[in-house]
């Protein structure tokens, strides 16, 4: 007991310095481009790692556009949608886990590219009608609007009944709290429960929709900056918005895997649970590696290929964890597939690194692009928040299936 | 015949009308949905060739620079302390420069600007509508509604759109728009000593260059590479050599139209693929399941 909680104490402690890592970094970057009023942007400025400018002239996207890129696409909505709408009973267990963390990513990726763009405030003209509707980033903003308006609406119809019988059951600021995020529907009868969850199934099918729009257009802006030259319209159109719809897939299954192990270990220790991952994972994996096959044949129109990159991207997210899957190794299952799950996360943010960072080779010297320290420090920031966000949110909401099991232990810290 | 047939012959012809309407309604529905939506996909920028072209003679040019001085006053543009004495590379203070390139022993110096592109792909991205193009041929940039998510930098097949970190939006060549509407050339052309530039309606400079490539045996870059642009370069070697992109690589088909076509079918394409993955796993999962239970009876 003991153990367990120093072992937490110590997660808290590791992601408070994330946290902490993360705010200098946003300061550090809101203060290289002004946005912060002058007095204190000069101060921040002269601060350790904060100058020169993160961003280099020749390289437009960076690792930031990298790491909302891959917040954004990460497919956890595509595997949620795989329990509440297409309801397959193997990925119904960490559902509501799913779909928080799904909203996090989300948000966080979002305040991420919020950084990251020069004027971010203009945006809103976007709202007002200031918009161009022939643009593939105007509709990629249309669809995660939607995907951001409809995701907390699935959550909320996924919880909504524990949380009004958390309010009714709970007393003080606890009450109010869980009174406010019922809005008032306080009904806990079976009749009520019945419709959250139909309506649940309904707005999982929008979101994966939205979700999966987005997904697209995210893929289309890569194939406008990266596959454009192309004469074969398979290439051309149709092979970057396929390839991140794969991803998310792949993306998604893992992310769901590295959840259950830590959240619900009891279910992936289920011999039918791990068929279906390792299936799903080794189907997806060949797509993808087929993928990224073109992918290193389509790149050198448009970046200089770096070997180290490429190098990582091929071990971590495609050769690496098809042996583990293929290769008849004796380890346990649970075991392989979180270490499969882990190399792929590694070996996709290699690659939406790779695919973000490039420039035309033309008319200009080419000026190689290494990450800023301040860049740096926000990519490892960032992911420490995203944990860190998802466990508070782990706390105090009802991501267990129900009030019985969050009471139980199942919606419990670090 | 009983007065409950009546009745349910009546609640019949009612339904059907009823249904009839429900789906004239949806028809027409429909139908203005579908205009709304080729409506929202026509462009509303203007495109296609301008009533101005530029052309630039690399045969004539020596590098005087005095073009990237003249660009530089006109529109207030700092000159900073470059170790060569003059700007070498575009950034966003630097709209024009002049670049030299060795190349079959001869040493040839290019002035680089915006091609104000005659269909820009870097109009099509803009979110926001922030760029244009004007039918005098020139590429404009909003800098007050510009948000500043460098698309146009990236999409740029010239690379030439700089962003301005401080003021977090994107600058460039805007081929002097207030003095072609005051009927006056831009300011390089006005500067060039060495005739190495020229400015006028399209068709005259068009056959002019030409003319100038028939001459010194060499092509003309920019009539129909990405569908055209209203800069055009002369020269007697071909411009791949010195840098250009190929026009092999470009294409005659504008890349606006091409990025029309992504955004056309991406959509479509991403929805059904990732339903398509959820009904293989929901069916792959059944058939598991029956051929488990199967096996246990």
């Amino acid at each position: 007991m003991k153990v367990a909680l120093a072992r937490g104490s110590w997660l808290w402690v590791v992601l408070g310095i994330l946290a902490l890592v993360y705010i200098y970094s946003v300061l550090g970057l809101l203060a290289v481009t002004n946005t912060i009023p002058e007095p204190f942007s000069s101060a921040i400025r002269s601060l350790p790692l904060v100058a020169p400018p993160h961003s280099p002239v020749y390289s437009p996207w960076g690792l930031l556009v990298a790491v909302y890129v891959f917040l954004v696409t990460t497919g956890l909505c595509i595997v949620a949608s795989w329990g509440s709408l297409f309801r397959v009973e193997e990925f119904q267990a960490a559902e509501r886990r799913l779909v928080w963390l799904s909203l996090v990513t989300l948000v966080v990726g979002l305040v991420t590219i919020a950084i990251e763009v020069g004027r971010t405030e203009r945006a809103l003209y976007f709202y007002l009608g200031q918009s161009n509707l022939e643009s593939n980033m105007m509709w990629m903003i249309i669809f995660y609007t939607c995907y951001a308006l409809f995701l907390p609406v699935e959550l909320w119809l996924h919880i909504r009944y524990d949380v009004a019988r958390l309010a009714k059951e709970s007393s003080g600021l606890r009450r109010i709290f869980y009174l406010v995020l019922s809005l008032g529907v306080l009904d806990t009868s079976p009749e009520s429960r019945a419709r959250d969850e139909k309506l649940a199934r309904v707005f999982s099918g929008i979101v994966l929709a939205v979700s999966l729009s987005a997904y697209a257009n995210m893929g289309s802006i890569f194939s406008t900056s990266r596959t454009i030259y192309y004469d074969n319209p398979l290439l051309r159109v149709a092979y970057m918005p396929s390839y991140f719809i794969a991803l998310g897939v792949l993306v998604g299954v893992s992310a769901y895997t590295l959840l259950l192990a830590v959240r619900a270990p009891e279910h992936l220790e289920k011999p039918r649970v791990q068929s279906i991952i390792a299936r799903i994972q080794l189907a997806s994996l060949i797509l993808c590696t087929l993928l990224l096959a073109v992918w290193e044949a389509v790149k050198p129109l448009t970046k200089k290929p770096e070997l180290p990159v490429t190098v990582l991207q091929w071990l971590l997210g495609s050769i690496a964890p098809l042996a583990l899957l293929l290769a008849p190794i004796k380890i346990d299952g649970r075991r392989k597939l979180v270490i499969v799950s882990a190399l792929v996360l590694a070996g996709t943010f290699i690659l939406r690194y790779d695919m973000t960072v490039g420039r035309p080779l033309v008319l200009t010297a080419y000026q190689p692009y290494t990450p800023s320290p301040l860049e740096m420090l926000y990519t490892i920031g960032v992911f420490g928040v995203c944990i860190l966000v998802y466990l508070v949110g782990e706390k105090i909401l009802p991501l267990g299936e129900t009030v019985e099991e969050r009471s139980g232990g199942g919606g419990g810290g670090a | 015949m009983p007065p409950s047939l009546h009745r349910r012959r009546l609640l019949k012809l009612v339904a059907a009308a009823g249904l009839a309407t429900v789906l004239k309604q949806l028809v027409s529905l429909g139908r203005s949905a579908a205009e709304t939506v080729s409506k929202v996909f026509k462009r509303t920028s203007y495109r296609g060739p301008g009533k101005y072209a530029m052309l630039v003679d690399i045969t004539k040019c020596d590098g005087c620079m005095r073009c990237v001085v003249a660009c530089k006053k006109w529109n207030s543009l700092p000159w900073g302390n470059y170790p060569e004495g003059y700007p070498t590379e575009l950034d966003y203070n630097t709209w024009t420069v002049v670049k030299k390139v060795v190349y079959g022993g001869r040493t040839y110096y290019i002035k680089v600007q915006c091609m104000h592109c005659n269909d820009p792909i870097c109009v099509a991205v803009c979110p926001v509508g922030a760029r244009w193009k004007t039918p005098e041929g020139n590429v404009l940039v909003d800098t007050m509604t510009c948000v500043g998510c460098k698309y146009c930098v990236e999409v740029c097949p010239f690379n030439i759109p700089r962003y301005d970190e401080v003021e977090g939006v994107v600058r460039n060549c805007w081929l002097c728009y207030n003095r072609v509407l005051a009927g006056m050339r831009p300011a390089c052309v006005d500067a060039c000593p060495r005739d190495a530039l020229d400015f006028g309606p399209r068709e005259k400079i068009v056959e002019k260059a030409l003319r100038r490539a028939k001459e010194i045996g060499g092509r003309v870059y920019g009539l129909s590479e990405a569908g055209g642009t209203t800069v055009l370069y002369v020269s007697d070697v071909p411009l791949e050599k010195l840098g250009f992109p190929s026009p092999q690589l470009l294409g005659t088909r504008s890349l606006a139209d091409r990025e029309l076509e992504q955004l056309r079918t991406s959509t479509p394409l991403g929805v059904l693929l990732g339903f398509l993955a959820g009904f293989l796993v929901k069916l792959y999962t059944r058939r598991r399941v029956v051929s488990r239970e199967g096996g246990s009876s």
